[in-house]
């Protein structure tokens, strides 16, 4: 692929908590293309989470310090100036995280936090309401007047998928965004995802731990482990056998599972 | 393998009321748990999964029906601890300003045991989950993940109860630990013989090792599927029911094709 092809490039990425020196990332080097979907694939506890944060500076500064370089549009995300960045963040890059409990503010209805992102980035409310019949959500009237703690896992995890959408970004960023779904649900959360890469151009780098889903859905997948990216492939070449005993331990647990 | 029966329910109904409003969560649920079975349970989020696993359990009483453990009828909790309960949420069961070997001995205190065989009964539990004794005199905020649900697991088994109810054991797991923890779950019923309940979203995973899955929908068990062979998927099982052949095929389940691990 061409150059100015590329949306993201990140370029020896590293991440350390300061005080004990303990490296958490280190040398994560890669390129994400426009319409790509680029899977992360990793075990529990490599770095997945915190590599999706650290992307655009999400991690508490004073814990965690980040070095290396990640370029959004040309622009390095670890260096311009905060106004810039949050316009990005704002703009450019939707997130859709781990933790679904924590991602809304608990304090506004449903409601009121899709009014006020349609207000401030100028979207018809209609958009929401459309995005969640698609999304099995169809008793939206009900569901609009509540509380998040008044929703269960699987419905706010959809809903910070709506909000997402809504917005059209040119980068998702979805870290394990089917964890507290069905199956049923979750394939037609993918389906909307591929939706959104194939008729609006966008771009996600999607973060799971289930080699089923990144089969389903990814362009590309990276391994990550013990906190670097060991191995990169097309998805056609998923179960080949590599030269790195991670991965090949993770695809044989997964076959062993399959039936 | 239909052995003795361990727990029967009879019409179970669990209802919530809200106002003039009453939902029926479990709608005449009639269950049969034959003894050192491993029974499975799947449906999707809402269907009642865990109501009817805290019905069994004890923590929640039904709205009408009745339940028999070993043909006796009981309300409320089993009081002889022979069912137990491991939490979706087991790294909160552990207390994080008691030592290991402490949190056990607060258990065995309602086990009429003399103190003296105290050492060797933990020691036992612990190496049948596949942890060492050492950890006795750690806290555990020093364990890891995989090891804390070992313990939380060790920690009920250390009643030795006849029925284990687990919820989602496998959320947030990696492929790696799950194959670990379906072959500690086999190994433990074939050692203690215990009967596992076991509620998972992942049919491919239960199908791996459970001896019978139930379909729960909208508070109703649809079919239960039994599972001939050991070891080796059964492939010749096919699920009669409508909701069961929707969930084989959103896992793409399909036993009619060679098995197809891509390229």
């Amino acid at each position: 692929m061409s150059k100015n092809n590329e949306l993201i490039r990140v370029a020896k990425l590293k991440v350390f908590v300061k005080r004990k020196y303990r490296v958490i990332l280190n040398d994560i080097t890669f390129t994400c293309h426009k319409s790509e979907i680029l899977t992360i694939l990793g075990k529990n506890g490599e770095g997945k989470t915190t590599l999706a944060l650290s992307l655009t500076k999400l991690l508490n500064p004073q814990v965690y310090t980040i070095e290396g370089e990640v370029f959004f549009e040309n622009e390095n995300l670890l260096e311009i100036d905060k106004i810039k960045l949050h316009k990005i963040r704002k703009d450019k890059i939707g997130y859709i995280l781990q933790n679904p409990f924590s991602a809304f503010n608990p304090i506004y209805k449903i409601k009121d936090q899709f009014n006020e992102i349609s207000r401030l980035k100028n979207i018809p409310f209609e958009k929401f309401i459309h995005l969640m019949n698609d999304l099995e959500l169809k008793n939206y009237e009900q569901i609009l007047n509540k509380y998040p703690f008044e929703l269960s896992g699987g419905m706010l995890q959809r809903l910070s998928v709506v909000r997402v959408l809504a917005s059209n970004p040119a980068l998702i960023i979805a870290d394990e965004p089917t964890s507290a779904l069905d199956k049923p649900i979750s394939n037609q959360l993918l389906e909307i995802l591929k939706t959104y890469v194939r008729e609006q151009n966008g771009t996600i780098i999607f973060i799971t731990q289930d080699i089923s889903i990144a089969e389903n859905i990814s362009d590309r997948v990276a391994f990550l482990s013990y906190g670097s990216l060991i191995h990169f492939t097309e998805k056609e070449n998923l179960y080949n056998q590599t030269n790195h005993i991670e991965v090949n331990v993770l695809l044989n647990s997964f076959k062993q599972l399959k039936v | 393998m239909m052995g003795q029966i361990i727990l029967k329910l009879d019409n179970i109904s669990f209802e919530v009321k809200a106002g003039n409003f009453i939902q029926k969560i479990l709608d005449n649920v009639n269950l049969e748990i034959y003894k050192s079975e491993i029974f499975g349970l799947t449906g999707e989020s809402g269907s009642g999964k865990t109501t009817l696993a805290k019905i069994i359990s004890g923590i929640e009483r039904p709205t009408s029906g009745k339940k028999f453990f070993n043909g006796n009828n009981f309300i409320g909790i089993e009081p002889e601890h022979k069912i137990q309960f491991l939490f979706q949420n087991y790294a909160a069961t552990h207390d994080p300003l008691q030592k290991v070997d402490h949190a056990f001995n607060e258990i065995l205190k309602l086990k009429k045991e003399h103190t003296s065989n105290w050492y060797k009964l933990k020691k036992e539990t612990l190496n049948l989950v596949g942890l060492s004794d050492e950890l006795l005199s750690y806290y555990p905020s020093q364990l890891s993940g995989g090891q804390l649900q070992r313990l939380a697991m060790a920690k009920l088994l250390i009643l030795r109860p006849e029925l284990l109810i687990l919820d989602e054991p496998f959320a947030s797991q990696d492929v790696v630990s799950i194959l670990n923890l379906i072959d500690l779950f086999k190994e433990i019923n074939k050692n203690l013989g215990t009967t596992f309940f076991i509620i998972s979203h992942e049919l491919p995973y239960l199908l791996k090792f459970a001896n019978r899955i139930g379909f729960i929908k909208d508070g109703q068990i649809v079919e239960i599927i039994n599972i001939k062979t050991e070891d080796e998927v059964d492939r010749s099982i096919q699920p009669s029911s409508d909701y069961g052949k929707f969930l084989f095929q959103s896992f793409g389940i399909d036993f009619n094709k060679p098995k197809n691990c891509g390229s």
